[in-house]
């Protein structure tokens, strides 16, 4: 065998026995290859979801501006004026579409309305929405038995 | 003889007192006749006014990013005109390299009124930086610009009206008026002899008729009650009437009438009645805020408006209203400095814009919606306001990019070019928020005037694969975006009849990802999912998401071979981009009467398809449709930000379709022949492109934001090659995947494993070997 070719077999020993050390003691083979290496580590739970786009640090235009008309909105509703409420409150969910706390307003004025079909469906989205934040969650418990009250 | 004489002048007397006597009642009759008459018509409706049809309101807030070629040829025909210095008065706008300085326009809608306020838009790039109220400098965090006027609804007189209230129109518009028609208005009983014998004498010397005496009551007994003709028992009728007008009611009630109902002039077809239309249409903005040279070229118009139509006719409006300067002037109404300088003013108006539809197909589609609720002559009589969701900016971006799309493909494929407008290249666009329902642009055709065919609310096409998502979405319970499926050929019988599915272009892998399939396009993967799923079940999901259009289960049916109406698919394709709910397509948003109480009024309604979990999944694989799949080339299209979307192209090249969507907004983009001749383009070369240039235009719709994971979804490292959870840092080639929590893989990668780096060692020693043995010496 020539020299250079038993140089070639000890490497690849070598390199063999270190592999085989690492395996045993980390369990980390060779030949390793990702095509994408997350900076963070998702929990593997849907709540672990919620808790990472809970993360999200600031809010984009659209979504302050949907804060904004759903404050308007709540003064609407304030006044009782289901209708205009509604109307500001459609285009804070055109705006943000994921506003949770909009469809809570929103099931509010369709409570005004007496209309409890349509105010489910928008708790519905709300709890969706809000699902992880304790105090949005108990307001929209209470909301849910509010709506069953006049159905 | 001198008694006969009397006796017969006594009973010509007595016959003339007899006539006279009857003659008088006759008329104390029929002027009692007539009374009831102008009663009848005057209590009742006095005018047909046409509905008008509105867009949405236009929201402006910081940090929004827009389009700022559409946006300002929004305000320019909502009116706003642009003037070289700062805006002073309602309308006016002045663009600036980085900033636009307004005066808005009153909003006066239900629910929604707001006074026209001075307004300074700054711009960073293409953002709004800042707004800005110029009078106060408060910083606005949001403004709602006015909805714009996209059509009305005539009846078959084609007046076009609006009333106004002579208690809000300023003084110098109706002195204006009086001074020019009838200056002695408030001080005769409906016919003026005074104003008659000076008509008579300047007539007499001028030898034609050169002046009028019919005082403003008689013109309106004219218009409401007579026939234009000229003759001598009209002119008597029409003293009558107006001597019975001015007993019955007051001069500001007949001043008001007569405002309103005057005609100003012809904008093609449709004539301009009143005093408020005329003020819309050639100053653009409302009576009460004519200005005083303004007021007096609009009364200048009264006598002949086609001949001084200051559009038509510049130099004679300009001579006209200075007349009826001077004619105010002498009265005393205004100054000898008002004289002066409004007389220097040039004639200034706003450009015609005729009342031809915006968006037609759109308004087609609301005004069948429309026609349920009212009949025709409500809708042109009873001026109703009309509220839709239509996004001005959006229809016309889509308009745009349809147009640039097919004549580009048109360029490129010489072939596909037809000389009969009826046969050419066809293409439609529609534009939804997914969430709300609200449709924003609905372009049905290429050319309106060509074919009115609705090719979104009426055409029936093959889906294609844009279908695909539907028949993945059935298998979500058992599979995973990770399973893999069959790339293999196979022959299916259906009803005694062999078909053999084939891919659009050769795939030589045996096994795909679920999600792999989808994102290429698999036809025979696609196929052998819906075949183990169950066709029942596929047809089942297909069903649920509210396709009208028959549907059995066939194979192909994965495949799209059946027809759908393009909206049902838009609307289908909206559940995927709003957590599993379906909203219900918007077009008509409020309806209010003439006196602004709402009528109607349509919500925005949801109903619940899917769970948010599957929701999400099916947008995560149609994300990596358009990252990995037939929609990649989107990235060099200018779609850098977050987007989910399939291409669909059906046999024989028939239709090319791409159905794509944010979090905030859906476009569906069909093209093709009408006669479903072949194209020989597919979704991703044909609509995509449209698609891509439509998106990049509407940058105020693109908030850039990411789909938000809901609740029951998991992420997991998978191997691509077997699909299974991966072994950390064994598989050679992983990937971060996305599961519904209940449906996660269990096992873990059975094609490598803890020991698959000692067999690739074996492997690799097994072959080094014998090349060993061969390369000895």
């Amino acid at each position: 065998m020539p020299k250079n070719r038993m140089c070639l077999v000890l490497g690849l020993f070598l390199l063999f026995l270190t592999a085989c050390v690492r395996q045993v003691a980390l369990r980390v083979p060779v030949g390793h290859v990702s095509r994408d290496h997350p900076a963070e580590t998702w929990k593997e739970t849907g709540e672990g979801a919620q808790q990472a786009e809970k993360a999200v640090p600031s809010k984009s235009p659209g979504e302050v501006a949907s804060v904004s008309l759903m404050e308007q909105a709540r003064r609407y509703l304030d006044a009782g004026d289901a209708e205009s409420a509604i109307r500001i409150l459609e285009q804070s969910i055109a705006l943000n579409p994921y506003n949770g706390r909009g469809y809570y307003l929103l099931a509010e004025a369709w409570i005004l309305k007496k209309d409890p079909k349509r105010a489910l469906s928008f708790n519905r989205m709300a709890r969706s929405y809000l699902k992880g934040d304790a105090a949005w969650e108990k307001r929209i418990r209470e909301q849910y038995r509010k709506i069953k009250l006049i159905q | 003889m001198t008694g006969r004489k009397g006796q017969r002048w006594k009973k010509a007397g007595l016959f003339l007192l007899f006539a006279l006597l009857v003659g008088g009642i006759t008329t104390v009759l029929y002027c009692f006749y007539l009374s009831f008459e102008i009663e009848k018509r005057f209590s009742g409706r006095r005018w047909q006014i046409p509905s008008r049809v509105y867009s949405d309101v236009t929201l402006l807030y910081p940090g929004q990013r827009l389009n700022k070629g559409l946006f300002f040829q929004k305000l320019r025909d909502l009116g706003y005109r642009e003037v070289p210095r700062n805006p002073e008065m309602p309308g006016e706008m002045r663009i600036l390299p980085e900033s636009l300085a307004l005066f808005l326009k009153d909003i006066k809608m239900t629910g929604k009124k707001r006074k026209g306020f001075p307004l300074l838009i700054r711009f960073e790039a293409d953002q709004i930086e800042s707004l800005e109220r110029r009078d106060t400098g408060q910083v606005l965090p949001l403004m709602e610009m006015e909805p714009e006027a996209l059509m009305l609804f005539f009846g078959p007189e084609r007046e076009q009206r609006r009333l106004v209230s002579i208690d809000q129109l300023p003084r110098h518009l109706i002195h204006a008026v009086l001074a020019i028609e009838d200056s002695r208005f408030f001080h005769h009983p409906g016919i003026d002899p005074i104003g008659m014998a000076r008509a008579l004498v300047t007539n007499l010397l001028s030898g034609g008729i050169r002046q009028g005496g019919s005082t403003l009551t008689q013109q309106l007994a004219k218009n409401y009650f007579l026939t234009p003709k000229r003759t001598f028992s009209r002119k008597f009728k029409e003293m009558l009437i107006a001597l019975t007008m001015e007993a019955l009611y007051d001069k500001k009630t007949i001043l008001e009438i007569y405002l309103n109902e005057i005609y100003f002039g012809q904008k093609g077809s449709v004539s301009i009645n009143g005093i408020g239309e005329a003020a819309q249409f050639y100053f653009g903005k409302p009576a009460q805020d004519l200005s005083l040279d303004e007021s007096a070229l609009l009364a200048g118009l009264i006598k002949a408006p086609n001949r001084y139509s200051p559009h038509r006719h510049p130099q004679a409006a300009l001579k006209r209203r200075n007349r009826v300067l001077r004619a105010m002037f002498k009265e005393g109404w205004i100054s000898g400095k008002q004289l002066k300088k409004a007389q220097s003013l040039p004639v200034r108006t706003v450009g015609v814009k005729r009342y031809g539809k915006r968006a037609p197909y759109f308004m087609d589609y609301v005004s069948r919606q429309l026609s349920r609720l009212y009949p025709r002559e409500v809708l042109s009589g009873m001026g109703l306001t009309i509220y839709t969701t239509l996004d001005t900016q959006v229809q016309r971006a889509a308009e745009k990019a349809l147009a640039h799309g097919l004549a580009r493909l048109e360029r490129r494929h010489p072939e596909l070019k037809r000389l009969n407008p009826s046969e050419r290249l066809q293409g439609a666009i529609l534009v939804m928020h997914p969430k709300t329902g609200a449709i924003l642009a609905m372009v049905g055709g290429r050319d309106y005037s060509a074919s009115q065919f609705n090719r979104i609310t009426q055409a029936r096409r093959q889906p294609g694969s844009t279908i695909k998502p539907f028949v993945y979405l059935s298998a979500l319970d058992t599979f995973t975006p990770a399973s893999l499926l069959s790339n293999e050929p196979r022959t299916y019988t259906v009803d005694g009849h062999f078909w053999q599915p084939k891919n659009y272009k050769p795939v030589f892998r045996k096994h795909l990802r679920l999600k792999e399939a989808l994102a290429q396009s698999v036809n025979l993967a696609t196929v052998d999912l819906a075949m183990r799923i169950g066709l029942k079940k596929v047809v089942e999901t297909i069903h649920k998401f509210g396709f009208s259009t028959p549907l059995r289960p066939y194979p192909a049916v994965s495949l799209g071979a059946f027809e759908v109406i393009p909206l049902e698919l838009a609307t289908a394709y909206c559940a995927f981009a709003a957590d599993g709910v379906e909203p219900f397509p918007l077009s008509l948003k409020e309806v209010y009467d003439e006196n602004g109480k709402l009528v109607k009024r349509k919500y925005m309604t949801l109903s619940s398809v899917i769970p948010p979990s599957k929701a999400y999944l099916m947008t995560s694989m149609l994300q990596y449709a358009v990252t990995h799949g037939t929609g990649r080339s989107l990235s060099r299209r200018g779609i850098t930000f977050p987007v989910a979307g399939k291409t669909g192209t059906t046999n024989n090249y028939r239709d090319a379709w791409f159905v794509g969507y944010t979090p905030e907004v859906l476009a569906l983009i069909w093209v093709g022949f009408d006669d479903n001749r072949s194209t020989g383009l597919t979704g991703a070369s044909a609509a995509l492109p449209i698609w891509a240039e439509l998106m990049t235009a509407i940058k105020h719709r693109i908030s850039r934001n990411v789909f938000k994971v809901p609740e029951g979804i998991v992420k997991k490292r998978i191997c691509v090659e077997s699909g299974q959870l991966a072994w950390p840092d064994i598989c050679p080639v992983t990937e971060e995947e996305v599961f519904l929590s209940e449906n996660v893989p269990k096992r873990r990668c059975t094609l490598h494993g803890p020991n698959y780096g000692l067999r690739i060692m074996r492997k690799r020693w097994e072959k080094w070997v014998p090349e060993t043995e061969e390369g000895g010496p």
